[in-house]
This record gives C-alpha cells, structure tokens and sequence, in this order.
C-alpha cells in the first residue's frame, strides 16, 4: 500500500481505447494518490500523459471512476462527469502553457478564484511569484523568460489557484541538470508544506528517484509495478 | 462634383463592417469546433457572396427583404421602417459582402489559438464564455482584424448588391462606387477623378495594413 492513506487522496480508475488495428492503444490503470508525490513512471506512448488528462477531465475515459475525497469527478457508470473547472486540478503542462498575452502576475493571477478581490489576488500573485524567485518577471510577459524563469512561473501559477490535486506532465524535461534539481527541491518543499495529492508524469529515471514517494510503473498502458523508489533501481 | 457618395460609402461601409464583425466572429467561433455538425457546408454557405455573381445575391435580397416577404413585412410591421432601396439596404449589401471575409479570417484565427492554453484556463478554472474572452479572443485579435479590415475594403467597394437593393438613389442610396459608375456613364469622367483616387487609395492602404498584421502575427507565433 502507498503511504499515508487515509482517504485525503486521489482515486483513479480509468479505462479507455483508441485507434483500431496495429494502431490500437488500450490504458487501464487503477490506482491511488495519497497527499505527496507519485511518480508515473515508464517509457513515453506508455499513456501516462493520457492518464493525467483523464484525471483533469480533458479526456472522457470509456469506462471507470475517478473520485477525490468523497467527490465524484468521473463515473463510466452512471454517465457523470464533473467539469474540469470545477475539479481544482492545477495541471503543469509539459510545454507549461503560459498565456503569452499576459504578465506573470496575469497569469498567475488567472486561476484566483474571482470572489477574491482584485487587489488581494494581485498580493497573492506577487508573494508566490516571490516566494519562487520570480518576483522580477511579474509584469514581463512569457516570451521574455528562460526556460527556468518560465517553468517557476507556471508552478506559480498552478499553486495559486490553491488546487487540491497537482498533476505535472515531465515538468524539468526541458531543463538542465542544476536547474532541475533546484526546481525539483522547490516544489517538493511546496508540495509537502501543502499535503498536496501530486502525480507526476516522467520517464526520467533520476527525476522520478529524487521527486517520488511513491512509483507507479507503467508500460503499455498498465500499471506493471508499485512501490517506492527503490523499485526504480536496477537495470533500467 | 460632390463628395457626398464618398462619405455615404464610409459611413456604410463602416456600420456594415461592425455589422459583419460581431456576427462574423460568433460564427467563426462556432465553426471552429470540430464537432459541429455540417460545419464545412455552413462555411460554404456563408462564404458563397465571395463568388456568387451580385445579381444573384441581389435577387436572393430583394426576394427575402421585400415589402411583401415574410422577414420584410416583419421587419416593416415591427419597426415601421423599409429596408430596400434605403440607407438600410446598402448596409445589409455591404455586410453580406464584407461577412465571409471576417468569417474566413476569424476562423483560421480562432483554430490557430493553442489548444493546450484553453485546456490550461479550464484547468484554473474558466467557463467557455471566461475562456473566449480572456484566452481565445485577444490571442486570435490580429487575425480577426486583418479579417475586418478586408471586409471593409469589399464593403466599400460593393456595387452590384448596392445597385440591386439600395436603388442608386442620389443623395440617399448613391454610394461612391455607384456614383463613378453614373458619371462615367454620362461622360462626366472629370467629376469622379477624386473619389476614383481616394478609393484606391483606401484599398493599397487597407491591403499594406493587412499585410502588416500578418507579417506580425506571424512573427509572434514564431515564440
């Protein structure tokens, strides 16, 4: 059994097909994720990335259950499936999908929840853009930023919605070595700080064995191995 | 000579234009989902006054918004107002000519916004009608522009729809276009030299201005 699992996480059941023939790709994965980090672990066409949009509902799986606490996001069987917007999923993308007409204070500011007044969203924006060494970006727009400065934004921007899962899609690939590991420590120490459910989506072997607490790995559109980390040493 | 027709034409041309631009865009908007049933046939229905002979477009008009058609005499019960052969009826021949334009452009616009952003805003939390405004909207702006500004061109230039159903009225249905037509019919070549000069004008104007944009637009999405 993962860590901690005390019935504060996610639950994921999910089963879908697409394509025919030689082409034909099938996922079917059922698993939890407890507050902490989960890795999705394996090679890519694996479906992980499709496991994720399932999870946010940017995808319709065909058949399972996806729930949070006691709140259904998908169910197969009974036809329901629970808007995105109203999931609090803050969703990393993998080519992190900042709005290039806004500033990162914009942008960060985009998922506040409006019954916040303006003056205390902007604040929030500000101390999180802050608090990831970013305050000098915030009236810059995207196309301005390194590849470091951009990713701190869009983990900025994901936190500030203050979502009750994060979901990251191969986060540091495009990054180097010292930057990874640095970003890494940071949301680590906002991930746990917060108790945040967080499944994270990786091929990268070094990635997944400094972020995880606990692996899911994948292949083939199964899930073929859990553990934790420790499962990732070896051969591979 | 008078000036008069000229300032008519973009007066006309103007109100067909923002016309052209809010129906334009809401179909556009919708014709960019790729679920839309029949949407490659609605396209081509609303983009056929681009190569329909204006006659025939005049005929369809004067069918459909006469005084004894049924959106004609409708219109005519509820506003106890004409539509053909009035300043009205230039504005409709102008929209329905500066229309596909806008419809056109729009589209590719709206198709061109990246996916994976609106996906992103229904991530933080956005409604479609949230979306479209803040997302989809100022990131497709200059296309739709480029898309207005040649509708407006076309619908300072129409003639043949203009004719048909605003009546070629002096004073009152005569736009430029018409009014060249007449002087020149009459031999009176002289007198329409300066609209002829202002209109083209306008058109190198609009076609440098839409050039312009797309020249930007491309560049930024080179990011």
């Amino acid at each position: 059994m993962p860590p901690d699992t005390d019935g504060a996480g996610l639950e994921v059941q999910v089963a879908l097909g697409r394509g025919h023939g030689a082409e034909r790709f099938s996922l079917d994965v059922s698993f939890r994720v407890p507050p902490g980090i989960t890795i999705l672990f394996g090679p890519s066409g694996t479906g992980k990335s499709t496991t994720l949009q399932a999870i946010a509902g940017l995808l319709r799986p065909d058949r399972g259950r996806i729930a949070f606490g006691g709140e259904t996001w998908f169910d197969g069987e009974r036809r329901y499936e629970r808007p995105t917007r109203l999931r609090g999923i803050a969703y990393l993308f993998q080519g992190l999908a900042l709005f290039p007409h806004l500033t990162a204070v914009g942008n960060v500011c985009y998922g506040i929840s409006r019954t916040v007044p303006r003056p205390e969203r902007r604040a929030r924006a500000e101390a999180l853009l802050e608090r990831l060494g970013v305050a000098h970006l915030a009236r810059r727009r995207p196309r301005t930023y390194s590849g470091g400065e951009a990713q701190r934004v869009a983990l900025a921007r994901a936190l500030a919605m203050e979502p009750r899962v994060l979901l990251l899609d191969e986060p540091f690939s495009a990054l180097d070595r010292d930057l990874r590991a640095q970003l890494s420590a940071d949301v680590r120490s906002l991930v746990s700080e917060r108790r945040l459910p967080t499944l994270q989506v990786t091929h990268h072997v070094g990635e997944a064995r400094a972020m995880g607490d606990w692996v899911l790995k994948m292949s083939a559109g199964r899930i073929v191995e859990t553990g934790t980390t420790a499962i990732l040493d070896g051969p591979d | 000579m008078t000036w008069d027709p000229l300032w008519l034409s973009y007066k006309v041309a103007l109100i067909a234009t923002i016309i052209a631009l809010v129906i334009g865009v809401g179909l556009a908007t919708l014709l960019a989902r790729p679920r839309l049933p029949g949407r490659e046939l609605i396209d081509a229905v609303l983009t056929v006054p681009l190569v329909l002979p204006p006659t025939v477009i005049g005929f369809y008009l004067l069918t459909a918004l006469g005084k004894h058609s049924f959106l004609g005499s409708r219109f005519e019960d509820m506003f106890d107002v004409r539509l053909l052969f009035t300043f009205r009826g230039c504005v409709i021949a102008s929209s329905v000519a500066a229309l596909p334009m806008v419809v056109k452009s729009a589209r590719v616009a709206i198709e061109d916004v990246d996916a994976t952003l609106v996906q992103a805003a229904r991530t933080l939390g956005a409604g479609p009608v949230r979306i479209f405004w803040t997302v989809t909207l100022p990131l497709a702006a200059r296309g739709i522009m480029a898309g207005v500004i040649l509708g407006f061109a076309r619908a300072l230039g129409e003639f043949g729809v203009t004719l048909m159903i605003g009546g070629d009225i002096p004073a009152e249905t005569q736009t430029a276009t018409l009014y060249i037509y007449d002087q020149i019919m009459a031999n009176r070549d002289a007198t329409a030299y300066g609209m002829i000069a202002v209109l083209t004008a306008t058109a190198i104007a609009v076609l440098w201005a839409v050039n312009h944009l797309n020249r930007r637009r491309g560049g930024a999405a080179g990011h």
